[in-house]
């Protein structure tokens, strides 16, 4: 599971991206059952997380984030990889 | 869905709130679906949109190769979502272009584009003929991906590439389109990518004959058309 502090701000991003009140985000969330979380939603969330990470996610990767739980792991490990100079 | 689902279905829609007539209407065009009256008879609304600028571009899934579509590579765009090959290399010989988003080898998504002054027509026996002012004025169709890569960010991004393309190498001084009521998605994306709603058009077709109402700007018209009717809406409308 993600660390608190990268699960809020995620849950942030996606609301301000989707318009999907903040309250209602978890980690199971998925585009499937959030309404706003479309293809343009996703793009800008995959925009904000690289430039606020300092990640590059590549579109492989993105196709296998499945829900906001998923990103939020998928953040949490590519920060640990990078402080690791992977 | 068996006859009493498709009731309960029909059922559900009037209990919606809203006024009676959409209600009806809504009701109307499910059922040409539903019992598989369309495509003889169909009940259908769709909003015009049009863009006059480029979208911001954004940096994100820089590594999906975003290109033209050629003729060798139809086949792959068709399987996108089962798409006859034939519709697609009708597109590429009259000249519209066919953007693809590949990833490695793959293609996972494609979208279309029909330049003016031809009128777009692929809708005609629904709709009616689209007309294009100009070779700067184009229209935007037809996006293609598989359903499990819909909601993923491949198909805005391969749409916010293709519409800068289509602004800056073809000089396109504006890009229009039309989306069915039904679905609000596409809308809700045109609209965040720059597009306005400029008009809504009606079309009720029976066998051999439509009819078709257009409403824009506070005004409306309609007509009443052969099926397959040459008649092209004026650019004066829009």
């Amino acid at each position: 599971m993600a660390d608190a502090a990268i699960a809020n701000r995620l849950r942030e991003l996606l609301s301000f991206y989707s318009g999907a009140p903040e309250a209602t985000l978890r980690p199971d969330s998925t585009p499937q059952n959030t309404e706003g979380w479309d293809s343009l939603a996703n793009l800008n969330l995959m925009a904000a997380l690289e430039s606020e990470y300092g990640l590059t996610i590549a579109t492989r990767d993105v196709l296998k984030l499945r829900s906001l739980g998923d990103i939020g792991e998928y953040v949490q490990a590519s920060m640990a990889a990078k402080d690791r100079g992977g | 869905m068996n006859v009493a689902g498709k009731l309960a279905a029909v059922a559900r829609e009037l209990k919606q709130p809203g006024p009676a007539g959409r209600k009806l209407f809504r009701v109307m065009q499910r059922g040409t679906h539903s019992f598989r009256l369309a495509p003889a008879i169909i009940v259908e609304r769709a909003v015009m949109v049009e863009a006059r600028q480029q979208p911001k571009a954004t940096r994100a899934l820089s590594d999906l190769a975003i290109r033209r579509a050629g003729s060798a590579d139809v086949s792959a765009v068709a399987a996108l979502d089962n798409r006859p090959v034939s519709l697609l290399e009708a597109r590429l010989a009259r000249g519209d272009l066919i953007y693809l988003g590949q990833l490695d080898e793959q293609v996972v998504c494609a979208t279309c584009f029909h330049r003016g002054p031809t009128p777009f027509d692929e809708e005609r026996a629904i709709f009616a003929r689209w007309a294009l002012e100009d070779d700067a004025t184009f229209w935007s169709y037809d996006a293609m991906a598989p359903v499990p890569m819909r909601a993923l960010g491949v198909v805005a991004k391969l749409f916010e590439v293709a519409l800068n393309e289509i602004f800056e190498m073809h000089g396109a001084r504006q890009v229009r389109g039309f989306i069915y009521d039904w679905n609000q998605l596409s809308l809700l994306l045109h609209q965040r990518m720059g597009f306005s709603v400029i008009a809504t058009m009606t079309a009720v077709g029976l066998p051999g004959v439509k009819w078709l109402r257009w409403e824009s700007d506070g005004r409306s018209r309609q007509w009443v058309l052969r099926r397959n009717s040459d008649f092209a809406l004026p650019p004066a409308m829009v």
